[in-house]
């Protein structure tokens, strides 16, 4: 499959006043045409500043390594043109928290028109027409357009963010945890609704979520990121069923199982790595309930245990003796 | 809206009939006699006492208030003791001057101010943002007495460029508005940038930009809307507040408006004309306000006239 987004070996250091704040650290990962793809892991573990930099968006706070290509041209060496045109044109996203990302003092149609305004244009009347439609696919009545933010659920509202994203018809879609902020019942729909809009349009899919469950419903390869890098990546049904990093294995253990006995929901023990504060060596070591020497002072890499399932993990990338 | 507009209506007249009790016995209480004013220097006590009756002045002072506030009712402001006219007629003879030197003095304040916040606050650590805000600090630490001052001495005398007394042309306008624009523009070049910085923080202008929205459009346009809210208040209030800046800056600059008006009237004990002064100003402070809300409610659909 042909590869859309490539990214290699990306690092970002936030510097705030007081310390740096390494929020991504050697993280690579690709995404093909039409794939989906989700990207687990706990809140603090890079999601948002890896998918922001995918559109070139960081902060001037952050300093950057690595690369990240589209199409394979280089994000970061964009002029400013190319910029423009990749951001909501070839990538859109949804935002985590719906009830802050639309702009309260601007009606939903126009953050939708300004979408079609920006990647294609038209008359105004068509472009009109145009957001009417995409309310409306997302199950949202037209004359609702000219309606504030303010005046819609959180539900309602990321479901407006979803229209808007898709107003361009976007290769990629980056959904960073859309449904978190909203309740269990409203979080179903906007999934089915993601499912469907995405069967229908063949773009790629980046669902970034700390919800397994979404994963195994929406996509056909995982990323487990731990502390800014990927410590296990593979097909969705190889790496739950066979994972293999104990840090994904204590997430797949602290899920809750639906059907089938209830298992003792067994939560990782500690806290996630502090990155104003890394450890040295695995960035897992000091939860990891099987962590050796070595573990302690040399970073494992990403290496392939079978076919399509990669572990960062020192445990696999050596015999492990008995 | 329209509810809301006349019930703010309501609450203007409660405030007013507040000033019109509060004028009228603060005046009096100040030492001093408009007859004794009214009357050549040496009068005789008699001659005094005959020009208190005349006046009304011999009436207990409740009697004298419900005179005045019903003639306020009927349109009848009382007659000036000092110019020996209708005070309404004197109202409205420098009314206009005083609002023309505020509505232009606003307007200037705010062509100049807003772009200087909204450039600064969008290019926060800049030079422009260094500058910005160092003519923020100085504008505000100058009061108007020191500022018109200042520009009477360096512009009329030293220089000589301007002329620094009365109406008439362009350049009449140049330094009255100069002084009192300068402290307001400080401040609202302050409150632009600091609610540009906010906005430009809030998620909603990243995702703004994720959707390919140019940055020149992202701050002129989505941001500035939300930055307009407590620009508008400040403008607001400081236009409401202008006709004590307007004393100063008339009696400075010799504007024949109703600032200077009240600092006369003040000095001559001319009662009906203080209180009428005072009473206009507050209805004028009232509208405003009232105007900055609903400009607020239609820039801000979160803002509930109620
Ligand atoms: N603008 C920023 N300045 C400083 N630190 C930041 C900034 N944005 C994120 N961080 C920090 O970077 C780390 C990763 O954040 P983020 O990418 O938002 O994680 P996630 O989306 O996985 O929760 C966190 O520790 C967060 O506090
Ligand atoms: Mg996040």
């Amino acid at each position: 499959m042909e590869t859309l987004l490539s990214i290699k070996e990306l690092g970002v250091v936030y510097h705030t006043e007081r310390s740096k704040v390494y929020a991504v650290n050697g993280l690579s990962l690709e995404i093909a045409k039409g794939e989906s793809l989700g990207l687990v892991g706990e809140t603090g573990a890079g999601k948002t500043t890896t998918a922001l930099a995918a559109l070139n968006l960081l902060p001037k706070s952050a300093e950057r390594s690595g690369d990240i290509l589209y199409e394979g041209k280089s994000v970061f060496h964009m002029r400013e043109r190319e910029l423009l045109k990749l951001r909501g044109g070839e990538i859109a996203m949804i935002f985590q928290n719906p009830l802050t990302a639309l702009n309260p003092v601007f009606t939903v149609g126009e953050q939708i028109e300004m979408v079609l305004r920006a990647h294609g244009g038209g008359k105004n009347r068509q472009i009109r027409e145009r957001a009417g439609e995409l309310l409306e696919t997302v199950g949202i009545p037209r004359y609702r357009l000219k309606d504030y933010p303010g005046q819609f659920s959180g539900g309602m509202r990321q479901r407006v963010g979803i229209a808007a994203a898709l107003a361009s018809s976007p290769k990629l879609l980056i959904a960073d945890e859309p449904t978190t902020a909203l309740d269990v019942t409203i979080q179903a729909q906007i999934l089915e609704l993601m499912k469907e809009l995405q069967l229908r349009s063949n773009m790629s899919l980046l669902m970034i979520t700390h919800n397994l469950g979404i994963i195994s419903e929406l996509c056909q390869h995982v990323a487990v990121m731990y502390a800014g890098t990927i410590i296990e990546y593979g097909e969705v049904a190889k790496v739950f069923k066979n994972p293999l990093h104990p840090y994904t294995i204590g997430l797949l253990g602290a899920l809750p199982k639906l059907d089938g006995p209830r298992s003792r929901l067994t939560a990782i023990p500690g806290r996630i790595a502090d990155p104003q504060n890394l450890p040295p060596g695995c960035p897992f070591h000091p939860r990891c309930e099987r962590c050796q020497e070595e573990c302690q002072s040399k970073t494992p890499g990403l290496a392939a245990i079978e076919e399509k399932h990669f572990v960062s993990c020192h445990l696999y990338t050596k015999e492990v003796r008995p | 809206m329209f509810r809301y507009i006349v019930k703010r209506l309501g609450q203007t007249l409660l405030v007013l009939f507040c000033v019109s009790v509060f004028s009228f016995f603060l005046i009096r209480m100040a030492p001093g006699n408009p007859a004794v004013m009214m009357l050549p220097d040496g009068a005789s006590e008699e001659a005094i006492q005959e020009m208190e009756v005349r006046l009304g002045l011999d009436q207990p002072l409740y009697v004298q208030y419900f005179k005045y506030i019903t003639g306020v009712l009927k349109g009848d402001l009382g007659t000036s003791t000092a110019y020996r006219t209708d005070v309404a007629q004197i109202i409205a003879q420098r009314l206009p001057n005083t609002l023309a030197l505020t509505a232009v003095t606003v307007v200037a304040g705010c062509l100049f101010a807003i772009p200087l916040g909204i450039i600064a606050g969008s290019h926060k650590g800049t030079a422009v943002d260094f500058f910005t805000m160092l003519f923020a600090l100085l504008g505000q630490s100058m009061s108007p007495v020191w500022l018109a001052v200042l520009n009477v001495f360096v512009f009329g005398v030293w220089l000589g460029w301007l002329s620094t007394m009365g109406t008439g042309s362009v350049a009449h306008y140049v330094l009255p508005v100069a002084t009192l624009a300068y402290p307001m523009a400080a401040q609202i070049a302050r409150i632009g940038r600091s609610g540009m910085i906010d906005t430009l923080q809030e998620d909603y202008i990243t995702a703004t930009y994720a959707k390919g929205i140019r940055r020149f459009t992202v701050n002129w346009k989505y941001a500035f809307k939300n930055a307009l809210v407590p620009i508008v208040t400040l403008v607001g209030m400081q236009t409401g507040a202008f006709i004590a800046g307007t004393i100063i800056v008339e009696t400075v600059f010799s504007w024949p408006g109703i600032g200077q008006l009240l600092n006369l009237s003040v000095g001559n004990r001319d009662y009906a004309l203080v209180q009428s002064v005072l009473l206009v100003s507050a209805a004028f402070f009232a509208v405003i306000n009232l105007i900055v809300d609903i400009i607020n409610s239609l820039i801000d659909p979160r803002i509930n006239l109620r």
